[in-house]
């Protein structure tokens, strides 16, 4: 399939080969041109993050290290100790994700197939929650959590994730159980399954490339939090973000520091998009395109 | 077949026949009946208690006044002396202008050039254009926490490698000092989020490119359609509805703003980017003031959720 543009991009005046020749010059020519601004930032944090101190500030810049070192990653990871908090962000992502995405599959999986009396309602209820800003949340989280002696701790910041993911697993799973066929869930009731052994045998099994997609993208919403993490977390349950986040908010930035752990904690999630990129682009669109 | 004392569903029932207690069975078909309900209820369970309730105890909080700073004062009902505050006050209106203005840019901009990309994207097929649509996933799934210092890094006004260029490259003697000039602290913040979030709204238009039938164009250019009238007839009106998802969703996101203005700006220069949920969250633990910050981000929400609402509006028509 070849889109709306060929088979001519532009109505040109000139003769048809000219016209193509120029069609794809302006063609790979815009397209390489924003490719080096979505990923010039990318490779400079990474070039960065292997210069030493002094060759950072250098004017000119150099566009390769002259002196390459990995003092900043002994900086950040051996002094700094930040595997601690690279550690912590693995547990709440892993934790949380785990929780939201057997909650919100088997509620989506009722409201998508069982639908009962509100929850055509329910549905609606759910997509107006993930409109809710966190910092609404957050103050009475944080009093829920101080009551419940867990504020600071990676089980806490894990719960206090729950909520937030559990609208977009619901609302992604939903349309995907949708696509699951009725009459082979029929056929397997008539085979002697009950409702459970339904769902646990034909539609979870059918739905698992939905299900892979929503379980990464609910991983990396919580790879990436923030805000939810600066206000509950002091110390002992930092994680990646907060830690690199308090390197700029002195007076002084730790510029090396930050790159290297900035380059280690995006590395996960940059290298598995090269491998997964079907599952999370799958993950996007689900969440964008489906209803 | 032996009874199982946790639900008669996860008994594996290979030949259905009628249970022999009356009560079993009653409660068999209790349970198929409601299975939707019973199987939906530990979400919606969580979702009213850590999301629902804690919502309602934040409208709450915003009748009072509640001074973190003054223990002594306590907690007292103020009525809607917050939200009359708010209404009254000049820090608010810049923050809510703020807001609505970097939403209204930053939402356009990523659109379009989002549109645009995805256009050009889907003209050729080829290994360029996968690579390339494998590259730019990498911006869309970064932490915006990164993103931030990356691009602070390089919108550094004396150090920085975008000044760099613009002084040996271009000549310009004095390029601004993105960050830290009133004028230019807000479309940087715009250039930066739009640095982030294109590459999304690129894969989402891309995908529903994908979407329109081939043969749509083909009778199209036998009819003798231009490109322009293609795009405007054909591509335009089946795009619609992911254009109006993707401007929904990023709607949402970019009225929420904070992780952005927290690493690159901090509110500032002066109050030059402070959004709303900046300000919230200043009020809130700068200030300590709970019950206004309370009130703050309830008309965040009920903002947030005007909008969406006046959007699906016109979708409809």
């Amino acid at each position: 399939m070849s889109g709306f543009i060929s088979p001519r991009l532009l109505s040109l005046p000139f003769r048809p080969q000219l016209a193509r020749c120029f069609e794809a010059a302006v063609l790979y020519g815009s397209l390489t041109i924003s490719a080096v601004f979505f990923l010039f930032p990318l490779y400079w944090l990474v070039l960065s993050s292997f210069k030493p101190v002094v060759e950072m500030f250098r004017v000119p810049p150099t566009w390769w290290p002259q002196a390459g070192t990995v003092l900043n990653y002994g900086d950040a990871f051996v002094a700094r100790e930040f595997y601690w908090y690279m550690a912590n962000s693995a547990v709440v992502a892993t934790l949380s994700t785990t929780i939201s995405t057997i909650l919100g599959v088997t509620a989506a999986y009722g409201i998508a197939k069982h639908p009962f009396a509100a929850s055509r309602t329910v549905l609606l209820g759910v997509l107006t929650l993930r409109m809710v800003p966190g910092l609404a949340l957050i103050v009475p989280i944080f009093l829920i959590a101080a009551r419940l002696g867990v504020v600071d701790t990676v089980v806490g910041l894990s719960l206090a994730y729950v909520p937030f993911q559990l609208p977009l697993v619901i609302w992604l799973m939903h349309s995907f159980f949708l696509d699951v066929p009725t009459e082979l869930e029929d056929a397997a009731r008539i085979d002697g399954c009950s409702l459970l052994q339904v769902f646990l045998r034909i539609a979870l099994p059918m739905s698992a490339p939905g299900l892979l997609a929503t379980a990464l993208l609910v991983f990396v919403s919580a790879w990436n939090e923030f805000p939810l993490a600066l206000i509950l977390t002091t110390e002992s349950a930092k994680t990646m973000p907060v830690a690199l986040a308090g390197l700029v908010a002195g007076w002084e930035v730790v510029w090396g520091a930050l790159f290297a752990g900035s380059v280690v904690y995006m590395l996960p999630l940059v290298a598995s998009s090269i491998f997964l990129q079907r599952h999370i682009a799958r993950g996007f669109l689900g969440g964008a395109l489906k209803e | 077949v032996a009874l199982d004392p946790g639900g008669e569903v996860a008994v594996p029932n290979l030949h259905p026949r009628p249970l022999r207690h009356p009560l079993a069975r009653g409660l068999s078909e209790m349970l198929e009946r409601h299975f939707g309900l019973i199987i939906a209820a530990p979400a919606l369970f969580t979702l009213a208690a850590m999301m629902v309730g804690p919502l309602g105890f934040n409208v709450l909080l915003s009748f009072y006044t509640w001074q973190l700073t003054e223990p002594t004062a306590g907690i007292r009902f103020v009525g809607l002396a917050n939200y009359a505050r708010a209404l009254g006050e000049p820090a608010f209106a810049n923050a809510v202008r703020t807001s609505l203005i970097f939403t209204a840019v930053a939402v356009s901009l990523e659109v379009l050039l989002g549109l645009t990309l995805a256009l050009l994207a889907n003209a050729r097929r080829g290994v360029y254009m996968t690579a390339l649509r494998i590259a730019l996933l990498a911006p869309a799934m970064l932490n915006p926490a990164i993103a931030a210092i990356i691009w602070r890094w390089i919108l550094a006004g004396d150090y920085g490698v975008l000044n760099y260029a613009l002084r040996t490259w271009l000549g310009i003697a004095e390029p601004p000092q993105w960050l830290g000039d009133p004028g230019y602290a807000l479309p940087s913040l715009v250039l930066v989020n739009a640095w982030i979030t294109t590459p999304f709204v690129m894969l989402i238009v891309f995908a529903a490119l994908q979407g329109i039938p081939e043969h749509f164009y083909e009778a199209a250019a036998i009819d003798g359609a231009g490109v322009w009238s293609r795009f405007r007839y054909i591509t335009l009106p089946l795009l619609r509805r992911a254009l109006v998802v993707v401007a929904v969703l990023r709607t949402i996101d970019a009225f929420r703003l904070f992780d952005l203005v927290f690493i690159l700006t901090k509110g500032g220069p002066g109050t030059a980017t402070e959004t709303l949920g900046f300000y919230a969250f200043k009020v809130g633990f700068n200030y300590w003031n709970m019950g206004y910050a309370a009130a703050l981000t309830t008309l965040m929400f009920v903002i947030v959720f005007a909008m969406s609402v006046l959007y699906v509006r016109l979708v409809r028509e």
